[in-house]
């Protein structure tokens, strides 16, 4: 029997981790929408074509799926990117586009877990639909680092990379097949002896064979990108490059060059995403907390030809960090006044509450007939004192810190606060 | 300024790799490491080790518990985690290898359907269903996997081969090379950025006093 348990990878959210979670969804929510973004909810459940279509071979491996009455599959999404793209390729018309949308929600992958890692995780980000250009680009990154700001980390790196530039370089080495993930995976992990060992079976051109050997290191803040431009005539190295050091100068005018680093031997993870690609990274995970890119092909895939550009920030993983780095403090109570009644004090209950409402207080009810249990109660859930009523007019006050008891009556009180 | 924190595999890869990061300008002393106490930190250098079991050492940096680790290749094969391999140590060199009884040297392909055990289920089953392409039945077994082809438990076993001198003794023979194994310098891939300039140093002060030795 199970039903003691929730399943592996998710978890109950409760007090105060609940509502500090539920706040930072807010403040994000307040960051998107007031730059021009609107909210949309897609379903959970998804037929699992709109996955497949997609052709994201890591999320299909990890989706949790289901058959419908019909036979048809279904899937809990994995992601928030393709079924945003759903929607903008048909639902939004032509004259609203680029569509800017933003959303909140839970995604689901069956084969992650660890480090603040959940299989069931809540994503929060914004995708520009319906235009290439560069401008956009360096918008959502500028949006990025404003979002990490909302999300209350201060000390973080917003790392960028270009599929255009690490793709055309592979491909130059000739390499096919198995090899050339072999490569792919090489360079993703700085493999620089493991490259060096496949090159040296192959004939491969030398300048691209330095290149190669040289990308584990090509990483830092922008004079990487003109180290590289010297070193290469090839076209499309260099227009990904120049795309590169476009967005750099755009979100130099934002102001947050400080943010921002190169790493030109980033591969991307997701198949989708066609251009610049970027992440967020700060102390405390070891992982991105939050990640994006270009997709320019993936809604062509919902029979729409649309460029697109976005992010999402991981909730959890951001609650994590805040956590580890001591930045909240896990269920530091709700605070507030506990309006607690004997029965006889029912009436005056009523009118106290009414009243510290009025007057924005959080309050809570709680009708006792056990002082030393009700006194346990109002520590336990963190509220800052007690209001009893005791019938006839009689209140008491106790403040929680200090212990200090204060007698009154409501009569008194009328005048001032009721 | 943050700590540096190093993973270390217990037994001999740890000290030879306290001996070149010493070398390299690290200050470690080797007598605590042999104490008993798990972690070891250097508050001038802000500098801290510990000491893991060889095959956690990649969940410890790929989770960014720790930023660097020392971990054999093997291991970083089996395991095939997410991070950043950035230099080969040269030492605990051995090679992965298909081993089994002096009669099946150059007719391992007759088997069909061969059980082999192994310390490495992920390596064994790559190696045979991504190369040789076909599929196989894995056992795993946590020691003197030898033994598995002597008592009839597999046909062959796949393992690490140092000087080849247990092989010898219990009849078997090297009968495919999998791949060469060596220690390895990992690092988590967003302590590489966050903590960069610390890590490069690190990285390339060791990278040359491997050059010169």
């Amino acid at each position: 029997m199970w039903n003691l348990y929730s399943p592996d990878g998710m978890q109950d959210v409760l007090g105060s981790n609940c509502s500090i979670k539920k706040d930072t969804e807010k403040k994000l929510r307040e960051l998107f929408r007031d730059n021009g973004f609107s909210e949309i909810e897609t379903p959970v459940v998804e037929y699992y074509d709109v996955f497949s279509s997609a052709g994201s071979e890591l999320a299909l491996r990890s989706m949790y799926k289901m058959v419908d009455g019909k036979g048809r599959i279904l899937t809990m999404r994995p992601d928030m990117t393709i079924p945003a793209a759903r929607v903008a390729a048909t639902k939004i018309k032509d004259e609203k586009l680029p569509a800017k949308m933003f959303y909140c929600g839970k995604c689901f992958q069956s084969d992650i877990q660890g480090g603040g890692k959940q299989r069931e995780f809540t994503e929060s980000g914004i995708e520009i639909i319906g235009s290439s250009d560069p401008f956009y680009d360096s918008f959502v990154i500028y949006m990025a680092v404003e979002a990490m700001k909302a999300a209350g980390i201060n000390e973080f790196i917003i790392e960028l990379g270009q599929v255009d530039f690490s793709n055309r370089l592979m491909e130059m080495s000739g390499l096919k097949g198995d090899d050339l993930d072999i490569l792919a995976k090489m360079i993703d992990s700085k493999d620089f002896f493991g490259v060096n060992e496949l090159l040296m079976g192959n004939k491969v051109d030398d300048d691209v064979k330095s290149l190669l050997l040289d990308l584990p290191n090509m990483y830092g803040k922008v004079d990487v990108l003109d180290s590289v431009r010297s070193r290469t005539g090839d076209k499309r190295l260099l227009s990904a490059i120049d795309n590169l050091s476009e967005i750099m100068t755009i979100l130099e005018k934002f102001g947050v060059s400080e943010y921002i680093s190169v790493d030109l031997g980033m591969i991307k993870r997701i198949d989708y995403y066609t251009g610049i690609i970027f992440r967020g990274l700060t102390y405390g995970m070891g992982f991105p907390v939050l990640s994006g890119g270009r997709y320019d092909n993936l809604c062509s895939s919902f029979s729409k030809e649309l460029p697109a550009t976005g992010f999402s920030i991981s909730l959890d993983l951001v609650l994590a960090v805040l956590y580890r780095n001591g930045e909240i403090i896990a269920d530091s109570g709700r605070g507030g006044t506990l309006v607690a009644f004997l029965s006889e004090g029912m009436a005056d209950a009523v009118l106290v509450y009414k009243a510290l409402r009025n007057q924005k207080v959080p309050t809570e009810f709680y009708p006792y007939s056990d002082e030393a249990d009700m006194i346990g109660y109002a520590k336990a859930v963190g509220m800052d004192g007690i209001v009893m009523t005791k019938g006839k007019g009689k209140i008491e006050t106790i403040d929680i810190d200090s212990g200090e008891r204060t007698l009154g009556n409501l009569e008194a009180l009328k005048g001032e606060v009721l | 300024m943050k700590y540096l924190t190093i993973a270390l595999p217990k037994g001999r890869l740890a000290e030879l790799t306290l001996e070149l990061l010493e070398k390299s300008g690290i200050k470690c002393s080797q007598s605590e490491i042999k104490s008993r106490k798990l972690i070891i930190e250097d508050d001038d250098t802000m500098v801290r080790f510990f000491l893991a079991k060889p095959s956690d050492v990649p969940v410890y940096v790929e989770y960014g518990a720790a930023d660097l680790g020392v971990v054999g290749k093997d291991t970083l094969m089996e395991e095939a985690r997410d991070l950043y391999e950035v230099l080969n140590l040269g030492f605990g060199a051995c090679r992965m290898v298909v081993a089994g009884p002096t009669e099946l040297r150059d007719r391992l392909d007759e088997i069909p359907d061969k059980r082999v055990a192994t310390k490495y289920p992920n390596i064994a089953r790559e190696y045979f269903e991504l190369v040789k392409k076909e599929s196989i039945e894995v056992i795993k077994l946590n020691g003197s996997v030898e033994l598995a082809p002597l008592v009839g438990l597999s046909e062959v076993i796949v393992d690490i081969v140092e000087s080849g001198r247990t092989l010898k003794e219990n009849n078997l023979v090297v009968l495919e090379e999998i791949s060469d194994i060596s220690a390895r310098l990992v690092v988590n891939k967003v302590s590489m950025k966050m903590k960069s300039e610390r890590i490069r140093n690190l990285i390339e002060n060791v990278g040359k006093e491997l050059e010169n030795a």
